[in-house]
């Protein structure tokens, strides 16, 4: 849905490292690691602290309407995740 | 239980109680030189059953049991209980050990520099630090590397090296007296366990600070490659059998431990490659 709002998960429940190109997650809540690499990790810290709307994102991101379909795949994923939440 | 044994390995202790003697005498002779558990209290159980009805007599197999144990493990026979009570040790280790971050890897020291050499069965972890560990390094253990998570020291948990098929004869220069029986025909091969030198049982409290993560590779033309810090981590999580159990801080622990030691792949032909390759590194 074009309007639905993305949010990440208080910045508190994640402890974040980045080790070579690889962003670790390690969601304190679940206890799971997350391994991530871009553009995942930039998707979560746009969403940290925000609500935002696919289409705020792909304006952020810079990107056409030919990518939506690309980053509604990768939003998702992270909702599969749990870091981020719809509303 | 009717006989019973205890031993204190790095900062773990154990009491290993069995149906049969055999089992513990071999316990005695293997451990030779380390010390019980203190006040007679042990971290772990484990305990030698009978693997049925009347198998304590009749074609006698051992059931490996204990504060930890697997449901659906086949018995062993008697003739193979110290390879039992040897699994049996591991597997407390592996399934109920909290205070350390555990790796399923081999360590040597030396000057205080632990390297750990990490690796599927077969890669030849427990040969290379076994070699080490008679050329001047100190054993520091050939199953399990323990990562203290506040201090990030890693310390030693010298067990009996437990040497397969081949590399039992390799070895054979450290003396026959230091050599558990051979034990034939086990789902691995010929095992035979080799105790650690007398510097490695003395300095066993002794924890060293982490220098370098080895991923040894026995068999192949000999080259040393560095792996990446975003690879050694993920290959580390799957050598860790309480990673997930440590939460955060087995999450602090290996990435800090990532983030601050080289890596490498070392791909060697014999143990002597092995050996020098290790030696050119550190």
């Amino acid at each position: 849905m074009a309007d639905t709002q993305y949010r990440a998960e208080p910045s508190d429940h994640v402890c974040r490292v980045e080790l070579d190109g690889l962003n670790l997650l390690y969601h304190r809540p679940s206890g799971q690691t997350h391994i991530m690499v871009e553009p995942m990790p930039e998707i979560v810290g746009l969403l940290t602290g925000q609500s935002m709307t696919a289409q705020e994102l792909m304006h952020e991101f810079a990107l056409d309407q030919a990518d939506q379909p690309l980053l509604q795949r990768r939003l998702d994923e992270l909702l599969a995740t749990g870091l981020i939440a719809a509303h | 239980m009717r006989h019973q044994f205890s031993v204190k390995v790095g900062p773990l202790s154990f009491r290993v109680g069995s149906a049969w003697r055999a089992p513990i005498a071999a316990l005695e002779s293997l451990y030779a030189g380390y010390p019980r558990s203190p006040d007679g209290i042990s971290d772990y159980n484990v305990r030698l059953e009978p693997g049925g009805f009347g198998r304590r007599w009749i074609r006698p197999s051992v059931r490996i049991d204990g504060d930890f144990m697997l449901p659906d493990a086949v018995p062993m026979p008697l003739a193979q209980g110290l390879l039992a009570a040897e699994m049996g040790m591991n597997l407390q280790v592996a399934l109920g050990e909290r205070r350390f971050m555990l790796l399923h890897a081999s360590s040597v020291e030396r000057g205080g520099k632990a390297v750990i050499m990490t690796g599927e069965s077969g890669s030849g972890k427990s040969t290379l630090s076994a070699a080490l560990g008679e050329r001047g390094w100190r054993l520091m253990g050939d199953e399990f590397a323990l990562i203290d998570p506040v201090t990030g020291l890693a310390h030693a948990f010298p067990r009996p090296i437990s040497l397969k098929n081949a590399a039992i004869a390799a070895m054979a220069g450290a003396g026959e007296d230091r050599f558990g029986p051979l034990l034939p025909g086990t789902p691995k091969g010929d095992i035979r366990h080799l105790r650690p030198n007398a510097d490695a049982i003395a300095r066993m409290d002794e924890p060293a600070q982490p220098a370098l993560i080895l991923f040894p590779a026995f068999g192949h033309k000999r080259e040393t490659r560095p792996v990446g810090q975003g690879e050694v981590f993920v290959r580390l999580t799957q050598a860790s059998t309480n990673y997930t159990h440590l939460g955060e801080a087995g999450f602090a622990a290996l990435t800090n431990l990532v983030a601050s030691l080289p890596a490498y792949a070392i791909d060697y032909g014999s143990t002597e490659e092995g050996v020098a390759a290790v030696e050119a590194l550190l």
